[in-house]
């Protein structure tokens, strides 16, 4: 009567299964699907192999988008890897009253995104806004920064925007490494004369190898594909397309030019990018096993 | 000489409060910028350069915002979104992760790596075929299609998150107790999840976070006020003719009040969730 | 095991790739049907449509009822849409911002018995939502709005997800209304869409920096910009560096733009049917649109502007002159709501383009949203759409969009001087009470009625093809790369022009 315990997982991970098939891959096969058609909502669908993906290849705005998301997602997780690790080991080293240094931390994790790109956009705002205000009063600049009016400094705001909401994470999982490696390592560590830097190269980095990739593995996958932030803060893709992302040109080709041909097949390049993105990183962090 | 100098300097315990406090700084100047100005008259909103204190402290962004938008209505709509999504990920994704990890099977890293991949497409991608899909079967304009897409959203890194944690199990124990004539399923129920209870904590506030700031697929999805989630509503304050900065927000620090609550309550366990189960190999 | 689940995987995945191939496809279907109907006109063995029963002519013709001070519904309504006790919409944005549609849907229901029930949906998502409810099919929602209308409407008629409404638009009523209007809502032969609000231009000013500056008030777009200047040196001058010579929306309405400038010139943006940015005209207006803000007279902030943060720039007195809706022209009459302006301003029709352009060339673009039926909803719901659709677009309602909110009218029989007297303030002050707003200034005449008419009077109109919001992104995108220095301003709309060429030819 009693199942073998190979059977007994199988049965405990089926509903899990189904679960997958029914939510990802059908849609994805559909997804699929989609872009091998013209289905451009004027003329009758047809199938036209890979003409939707010739379309988008030969798309000037299509290259641009791939560009700006590629910005945006290394330069998103840079500043949230770089703000986490400063946060995660500051934390690590204090002594009294962490607890709330750590509740302060995570706040910014509660918000939605969207609302964070209200918030930063109104921070970043030249007449109303408290940024420009500031410098103005540090007199670090003579005139109110519009941020966005500016292609070149729009893409920074968003990516502010973006990082702000993903530093607490990045920075509790770090945090959470850190607080799991032997304190007697480090005292041994120090007793051998080692210094700060030797610490970090050698214990904290090495030893937190599989938090750090996670972390920056989901922020990466997160990031690249995000569109929330740009929603609320450069509607459209930002002034001469300096914000367009590659999920903005997806939810453009579907809602605005009612394309879902080309949709399709944008969706299935994300798709596949995100994919050898995440393969690597598993690779990397989960190589060994 | 400049890496000793650093090292006495990084060496204190003072220099830990100093760049967190600095970085906290940066950090949540947008949330406080966001509370001063919910204070705020709209006309003192609009002013430059702008002021910090609200010269005419005011509730009436507060009172606007409750009573123009529903937003009691949006919050229930957000904590039944998340709490069904958080409970139906958490009850079957422990059964799966725990199949996974600790009653392999041929194919079982088969699926386990499907799970991480599916994490990875970008589901703004999926969403026409979901639109599609949730028409036929009715459910455009019902909570259970947002749901539904948030349970694929959240689904498959809990159980990839849960399956580190049972990892991580000591495997004899559950042996032990097998021996000792317990089924695997009490097992599980009376030996594994107690001690794993927090770790699963800390996933589903992870979830609930993930729902709770879900935008784009109620947008879609959902029509009726009464089924709006705070993060559709909240787009609401962004006027035709004026945006109300000062009801957004209003707006939004009703928003955060729950969920930071609720993350301060749980933020210990999920330090410590995360690091019974993640973060090691 | 492992590679029997692997197979089943692969399986499914082709699976559903094969049956979104196969899809029966929405489209053709649509295309098909509407084929038909044009061969089937004569012989009808097909039952009527509930609309279809509905005496249009009676009691009284068609144009009368439209043009009666008090609407007059047709005969057979009740029976066409008998059981229906809602229509469902689509709104743009809050109803708070639309009192006079409020009015309007009060005054419908308390006819019909037929309630309007808003959806309010935030104009940057509108297109989106509208989409998505019709590419999926979805019955809910009767009545959709395109807030951009001449660049969204052939979009979605041609993938023909709209309701016919011929019924509505028989040669005597199309004769009402202006040509341009009737012209945009057609599609192959067949009405889909009706008014719902527009807003033609006008030129604002502010006398008190014309003075200032000595100069007269500007009859030519080359007199702006001279006078533009001087503002904005004045303006420097007395250390006001955050106010400038003129504002302009950087964004979508950025085409008004550039069309006034082209239609000042007598020139058209649309050339057999498809966009010629490479005009003389065309170019003559970018040029100068640009200019101003690489000459310092616009601030670079205008990038980012729509057509909502750039009036109200104006409206906080931080600009001399701006081509605005004339919707604003009711608005800043509420001092109160804008002090920094206060009195100090006025309006003229458009600017012609140089002193050489007889004074039909004082002209510009004319905005309106649209109203279209959802085919997906039930036929009955349906006729009650049109019901109201007939409504929104009488004299009567027609007149609360002018009076209360300041909205042009289609029909031109609108513009009466007594028109204020007919309006039922108690009704406005009921309507808003129940939205939760200050009840608009009962205002007892039109304000700047003259300009307007002068202004609606010479307003042009074009309907552009499917594939022109693509378009219209492309000029966008380059005209900040021309306002920044990235490129030359003629190089940039050599590019912009090689994209829309892309755009509008076929896949």
């Amino acid at each position: 009567m009693r199942l073998s315990d190979s059977k007994y997982g199988a049965l405990l991970s089926l509903p899990g299964l189904i679960l997958l098939l029914v939510l990802v891959l059908i849609p994805s096969g559909y997804l699929f699907g989609l872009s091998f058609l013209r289905y451009d909502n004027i003329r009758p669908i047809k199938f036209i192999g890979l003409k939707n993906y010739q379309y988008m290849f030969d798309d000037r705005v299509f290259w641009l988008s791939m560009k700006n998301t590629i910005i945006f997602s290394m330069g998103s997780t840079a500043l949230t890897f770089f703000v986490g690790m400063a946060l995660a080991h500051g934390l690590n080293a204090m002594g009294k009253g962490v607890a709330i240094f750590r509740s302060l931390t995570v706040l910014p994790w509660a918000v939605p995104l969207v609302i964070s790109g209200f918030i930063w956009a109104w921070v970043f705002n030249p007449a109303f806004g408290v940024f420009s205000d500031i410098l103005l009063k540090l007199h670090l600049i003579q005139e109110p920064i519009n941020i966005f009016g500016n292609p070149r400094l729009a893409m920074v705001g968003v990516i502010v925007a973006d990082a702000w909401t993903r530093i607490p994470f990045m920075a509790i999982l770090i945090l959470a490494g850190l607080q799991a490696i032997s304190q007697e390592l480090y005292e041994a560590a120090k007793v051998d004369g080692a210094d700060v830097f030797d610490r970090f190269a050698y214990i904290s980095v090495p030893l937190n190898r599989r938090p750090i990739l996670l972390g920056l593995f989901t922020t990466i996958m997160f990031s690249f594909r995000t569109v929330d932030v740009i929603f609320s803060m450069t509607p459209g893709g930002g002034v001469a397309k300096s914000t367009y992302l590659g999920g903005v040109y997806l939810f453009d080709s579907i809602f605005k030019y009612l394309n879902f041909g080309v949709a399709a097949a944008t969706g299935v390049v994300i798709f596949i990018l995100t994919l050898l993105i995440g393969v690597g990183f598993i690779r990397m962090a989960f190589g060994e096993r | 000489m400049i890496r000793r100098t650093l090292d006495r300097i990084l060496e204190q315990r003072l220099t830990a409060y100093v760049v967190v406090s600095f970085i906290l700084f940066f950090l949540l100047l947008p949330l406080l910028w966001m509370v001063l100005s919910s204070f705020k008259t709209m006309s003192e909103l609009f002013q430059s350069p702008p002021t910090y204190w609200p010269h005419d402290f005011t509730l009436e962004a507060y009172s606007q915002a409750w009573n123009k938008a529903p937003l009691p209505t949006y919050l229930l709509n957000s904590t039944i979104i998340a709490l069904v999504t958080v409970a139906f990920t958490l009850v079957a994704g422990t059964f799966t992760a725990y199949g996974l990890s600790q009653y392999k099977f041929k194919g079982s890293n088969t699926v386990l790596t499907l799970f991480i991949f599916t994490r990875v497409i970008p589901p703004i991608s999926l969403i026409l075929p979901f639109y599609v899909v949730f028409l036929k079967l009715g459910l455009i304009n019902t909570r259970t299609a947002v749901i539904i897409y948030t349970i694929y959203l959240s689904y498959p890194l809990m159980v990839w998150l849960l399956k580190g944690f049972f990892d991580d199990f000591p495997r004899e124990l559950i042996d032990a107790a097998v021996i000792d004539g317990a089924s695997r399923t009490g097992t599980l129920f009376r030996i594994v999840l107690p001690v794993t209870i927090l770790a699963i904590m800390a996933v589903a506030v992870m979830a609930f976070m993930w729902t709770w700031n879900e935008f784009l697929a109620p947008y879609l999805f959902i029509n009726s006020d009464e089924l709006k989630p705070l993060t559709v509503g909240i787009y609401y304050f962004v006027g035709d003719e004026l945006t109300y900065w000062n009801r957004m927000s209003a707006a939004g620090v009703i928003a955060v009040i729950p969920s930071i609550t609720f993350f301060i309550l749980a933020q210990k366990y999920i330090v410590k969730g995360l690091t019974a189960g993640a973060v090691k190999s | 095991m492992k590679k029997g689940l692997v197979l089943t995987f692969v399986l499914i995945l082709v699976l559903a790739v094969l049956t979104a191939c196969s899809q029966p496809a929405p489209t053709p279907e649509v295309v098909e049907k509407v084929v038909e109907k044009v061969v089937e006109a004569t012989p009808t063995p097909v039952p009527l449509q509930p609309w279809e029963q509905i005496k249009w002519n009676e009691p009284m013709p068609m144009t009368e009822r439209l043009l009666a001070d008090e609407y007059v519904l047709p005969e057979g309504w009740q029976e066409a849409t008998a059981g229906v006790d809602e229509i469902v919409f689509y709104n743009s944005g809050g109803m708070q911002g639309d009192i006079a549609t409020k009015v309007n849907m009060m005054i419908f229901e308390q006819l019909t018995g037929i309630k309007l029930k808003n959806i309010d949906v935030g104009a940057g998502f509108l297109f989106a939502k509208t989409l998505s409810t019709l590419s999926s099919k979805d019955s809910s929602v009767a009545i959709v709005s395109h807030t951009d209308a001449p660049l969204e409407l052939t979009q979605t008629m041609a993938a023909g997800w709209h309701e016919s409404l011929d019924v509505l638009w028989p040669p005597e009523v199309q004769a009402l209304y202006p040509k341009g209007l009737v012209d945009a809502i057609q599609w192959e032969g067949h009405f889909y869409g009706t008014c719902d609000t527009e807003r033609s231009y006008l030129f604002f000013y502010r006398p008190s920096v014309l003075e200032a500056i000595g100069e007269p008030v500007p009859e030519t777009w080359q007199d702006v910009y001279r006078a533009a200047k001087k503002a904005r040196e004045y303006f420097v001058s007395q250390g006001k560096t955050d106010s400038y010579g003129i504002v302009f929306p950087g964004d979508y309405n950025l085409s008004h733009m550039l069309q006034a400038g082209v239609y000042s010139q007598g020139g058209r943006v649309l050339k057999n049917g498809s966009w010629d940015v490479m005009s003389p005209e065309f170019q003559n207006s970018w040029e100068y649109w640009v200019n101003l803000v690489r000459e310092g007279i616009a601030d670079e902030a205008v990038l980012g502007y729509t057509w909502e943060d750039y009036q109200k720039t104006f409206g906080l007195g931080k600009a001399a002159f701006m081509l605005g809706f004339s919707t604003y022209a009711m608005q800043f009459t509420n001092t109160e709501a804008w002090p920094e302006l206060g009195t100090d301003w006025d309006v003229v029709a458009p600017p012609k383009w140089d002193a050489s352009q007889p004074g039909s060339n004082r002209a510009a673009f004319i905005d309106f949203d649209a109203n279209l039926i959802n085919k997906f909803a039930p036929p009955k719901v349906k006729a009650a759409a049109m019901l109201w659709f007939d409504y929104r677009r009488s004299k009567q309602a027609q007149m609360y969009e002018m009076a209360v909110e300041g909205n042009e009218s289609w029909l031109p029989a609108t513009y009466e001087p007594d028109i204020i007297s007919k309006v039922d303030w108690d009704l406005v002050d009921a309507a808003a009470k129940e939205l939760d707003i200050k009840a608009p200034p009962h205002v007892t005449e039109v304000p700047k009625l003259e300009a307007r008419r002068a202004s609606a009077e010479t307003t042009v109109m074009e309907a552009f093809p499917p594939g022109s919001k693509a378009a219209l992104e492309a000029l966008i995108e380059y005209y900040g790369r021309a306002v920044t220095g990235e490129m030359e301003p003629l190089e940039a709309l050599q590019a912009a022009n090689t994209d829309i060429t892309k755009y509008l030819s076929p896949q």
